[in-house]
């Protein structure tokens, strides 16, 4: 009976431990795209940005773990800053920018590690409770980011109407790289979570679409800091079920479909992802100029 | 009386009374030349009008003023100093203590009054930047205090004030930035008569404190009431400085239009049809229609339009009407209550609209004048040609189905475009709709909408943006067309349109039929009384 119960309680740790792994990566992303999104730049270059992230962490961090960190977050500064430019001075589409800088992402890590790295990169380690706090402390200081201080007013502001908040005396612009920016900084530091938190090696694109879910995140959590927290946990269970389900080797078949065949619960939380979104739509209001083009007279 | 112009090329710090001196400005757009040379010299403490027609350049003069666009010459003085090359964005002009109060960058819905009121000047405590609300609130409610207007909690999302309240707010604004100079463009366009003269109220107190207003208007009325100063602009040009009380309207719309232009004479090319007048075209009956939101916009409006009639239907705007004539037209459904249309074959029995598509309505006789030219009413990418056809590709006259005959399409449109009085240089109807000016791109939507010989046309402000001389073209084609007994339905927020045109007048508030009035019965006044719900409006000064 004992031994049933420590089954039991061993089973809800792995899978606490498990889900808290797969959501750390995502609120830290997520958080990251509320600001951007929230200033008015749809950011689908999150993806782009954790992975950047996570191969420069490893990267810079091979000798020292705290190199790897500031690596990992200015090279998340670089692709929000790159984002930025693209969205902003040069009118790009911002979808377009956003896929052009995932691809980009994908293209040079994958360059780099089959150059510089043929037999692996291995890096130092930070312990996972510094990400974890993070990911902790980053919703509220979202929050009263965007509530209690001016740089979040006028962030708000740019997003609902870039031309109203400039007619208000609003500089827009440094407004909207400033939020980018930080963007990448909170997307970067999800991917350093993965390398020099969790497996401490790189492998090719190893951000798997989490860029992607922490944007639904943000989007079923109607770009507010505590909902994305919220749905980025939900999906981040779905991580934990999954990967549990495998460790456990359980075999479930209904019909001639074995429910439980590896390839099928990898799509779970994507499955799980696609579900929440459409269970969204219409419901949830985005910011109003999110992704126009700011017609800016002079 | 003149007031002293151009000092152009003299040193700088001319001694004066003027406390905005603008000089030779020149601003052209893309094809445009909005300002030529425009003088304007504003005395401190004084509450000055700029008139003129549409595409006058008023506009565009009162946004070099507030640094949104730069001018291509000419000098700006303000407070007696040269700022033509330091004003390069409203950022600057808040320094200088100018401040807009615009209709069209208003306030953000989304934000709370009070971060609205503080956008771009917050109070701040620390050095992180932190929002200092109370501070913040203090000041607007003192403001609030001394200008009489209550009623406004500013922690309520700016979205859900009425337009008169969010114009209070853009007031407060400014004054928060320690304007001393007030822009306004078109205050009063969205206004009851009576929420209009509560803001002229209101800005003559702020004078009598010492704040020097200057607003843009083409209603005369508002000229001669309240200013004490008059530039008239015509055509990008400035066409006389005035005072007030030494001269008076007649005057001033001679200055603002001109040379009268000839209305048009010819004909519509439809005959007279032969209608039963005694038979209401349309009857809404009782209908309830929701917003796409999902909010009650129209409840239990009941109306009938007979033939050879305009029914004009008059309101502030966002009282239903635009829900309403989505309705009639088939782009909105009607949640309860019918909608109907006499049959056009004589036959008794009514047919109801309620469950019929666009084109159906329009194939019995429905046809549209939408409310927005640039988005609903053409595609400015087409050719007018284009434009003239769509929604009535299928006609008969240029192939009926699948196959269009390019050269018929062309030969009409050619011939509808010399009708209407369609101006478009040397080019014939293959011109892009979006070269076309807004008097002349309206002058095709009318076209079309009669050309289709309907027997009900639902008008959505078929004039707002034209100048007189379009404008006119279009009422003279409405009052030709219902003489062969078509029956209009005319919604408009121009209550002097609505005045001029209407057999009847049906004043909408708050999403219901407030009031019928006949051309007899039917005045400003009474109308503006009805769009209000008869009630004052709350919290103004006194």
């Amino acid at each position: 009976m004992g031994s049933l119960a420590n089954i039991q309680s061993f089973w809800l740790i792995a899978i606490l431990v498990a889900t808290l792994n797969g959501a750390v990566p995502l609120v830290l992303a997520a958080m990251g795209g509320i600001l951007s999104e929230r200033s008015g730049i749809v950011n689908i270059a999150l993806e782009g940005m954790i992975l950047t992230g996570a191969f420069f962490g490893a990267w810079c961090g091979q000798s020292s773990a705290a190199v790897g960190l500031v690596a990992a977050i200015a090279s998340g500064a670089v692709l929000g800053l790159l984002h930025a430019l693209l969205t902003q001075k040069l009118r790009m589409n911002h979808v377009v920018s956003g896929l052009g800088i995932n691809m980009l992402a994908a293209g040079v890590t994958r360059y780099l590690s089959l150059v510089y790295f043929p037999g692996g990169l291995e890096c130092k380690a930070i312990r996972p409770i510094f990400f974890l706090t993070a990911a902790a402390v980053l919703p509220v200081a979202v929050v009263l980011l965007l509530k209690r201080t001016r740089f979040g007013l006028r962030l708000r502001a740019t997003g609902e109407n870039p031309e109203s908040a400039r007619m208000a005396g609003v500089r827009v612009l440094p407004v909207r790289v400033a939020a980018v920016t930080l963007s990448g900084i909170f997307a970067a530091l999800g991917g350093a979570y993965l390398t020099l938190g969790e497996e401490h090696t790189f492998s090719r694109d190893m951000s798997a679409g989490k860029g992607y879910i922490a944007l639904a995140a943000v989007i079923f959590g109607k770009w507010n800091p505590p909902g994305a927290a919220v749905a980025a946990l939900l999906f981040g269970l779905f991580y934990a079920v999954q990967s549990q389900m495998q460790i456990h080797n359980l075999n479930l078949h209904i019909g001639g479909v074995e429910l439980t065949n590896p390839a099928l619960l990898d799509t779970l939380p994507y499955f799980v992802t696609l579900i929440a979104l459409v269970s969204v739509v219409g419901k949830s209001a985005p910011p109003a100029a999110l992704g126009q083009e700011d017609t800016d007279a002079s | 009386m003149p007031v002293p112009s151009n000092n152009q090329g003299k040193p700088d710090q001319p001694v004066s009374s003027d406390i905005v001196r603008m000089t030779g400005i020149t601003k052209t757009f893309p094809g445009i030349l909005a300002n030529d040379r425009v003088n304007l010299n504003v005395q401190t403490g004084a509450f000055h009008a700029v008139i003129g027609e549409n595409g006058a350049g008023k506009s565009t003069l009162l946004n070099v003023l507030y640094g949104r666009y730069s001018a291509d010459s000419g000098r700006v003085l303000v407070h007696d100093v040269d700022v033509t090359h330091t004003l390069r964005s409203p950022i600057d002009a808040i320094h200088i203590g100018i401040g807009l109060v615009s209709q069209h960058y208003a306030l953000i819905p989304a934000l709370s009054v009070i971060e609205n009121i503080m956008l771009g000047s917050e109070p701040v405590k620390g050095s992180l930047g932190l929002l200092n609300r109370r501070n913040a609130i203090e000041r607007v409610t003192e403001l609030a205090q001394q200008l009489g207007i209550t009623g406004i909690d500013f922690n309520d999302p700016a979205g859900q004030l009425t337009v008169a309240e969010q114009q209070k707010v853009e007031i407060i604004k400014a004054l928060f930035r320690n304007a001393q100079i007030l822009l306004l463009d078109e205050p009063t366009a969205t206004l009851a008569p009576k929420e209009a003269d509560m803001l002229f109220a209101l800005l003559k107190d702020l004078q009598a404190r010492g704040a020097t207003v200057l607003f843009i208007t083409h209603k005369l009325r508002e000229v001669m009431q309240y200013s004490t100063h008059v530039t008239v602009l015509r055509t990008g040009r400035n066409a006389g400085d005035f005072i007030t009380s030494e001269t008076n309207a007649d005057v001033l719309l001679e200055r603002m239009i001109g040379r009268r232009e000839g209305a048009a004479t010819s004909k519509p090319s439809s005959s007279p049809a032969l209608v039963d007048v005694t038979r209401p075209v349309l009857s809404i009956d009782d209908v309830t229609i929701h917003n796409a939101r999902g909010a009650q916009a129209v409840s239990g409006a009941s109306l009938e339009v007979f033939p050879g009639e305009i029914v004009g239907i008059a309101g502030v705007d966002g009282s239903g009407q635009r829900e309403l004539s989505q309705a009639i037209v088939g782009l909105r459904s009607v949640s309860a209550g019918s909608l109907a249309i006499s049959p056009s074959d004589g036959a008794s029995k009514p047919i109801s609209l309620n469950s019929l598509s666009v084109r159906q309505r329009q194939r019995l006789g429905i046809s549209y004048i939408p409310e927005d030219r640039h988005h609903a009413a053409m595609i400015m990418e087409f050719s007018v040609a284009e434009n003239y056809i769509l929604g009535h590709e299928d006609d008969k006259d240029w192939g009926g189905g699948a196959i269009q005959s390019l050269s018929k399409i062309t030969e009409i449109a050619n011939r509808i475009v010399k009708n209407y009085d369609v101006r478009m240089g040397a080019r014939d109807s293959s011109a892009i709709a979006g070269d076309l000016s807004g008097g002349n791109q309206q002058k095709v939507v009318v076209a079309r909408a009669l050309e289709s010989k309907p027997r009900l046309l639902v008008a959505c402000q078929p004039t707002r943006g034209l100048d007189t001389g379009a404008a006119t073209f279009v009422y003279d084609r409405l009052r030709v067309a219902t003489s062969h007994g078509l029956a209009v339905l005319l919604f408009s927020l121009d209550l002097d349109e609505v005045l001029e045109l209407s057999d009847r007048i049906a004043v909408m508030y708050n999403g219901q039929i407030a009031g019928i009035l006949t051309r007899q019965e039917a005045n400003a006044d009474r109308v503006g009384e009805l769009m209000t719900g008869g009630q004052p409006v709350l919290g103004g000064p006194n």
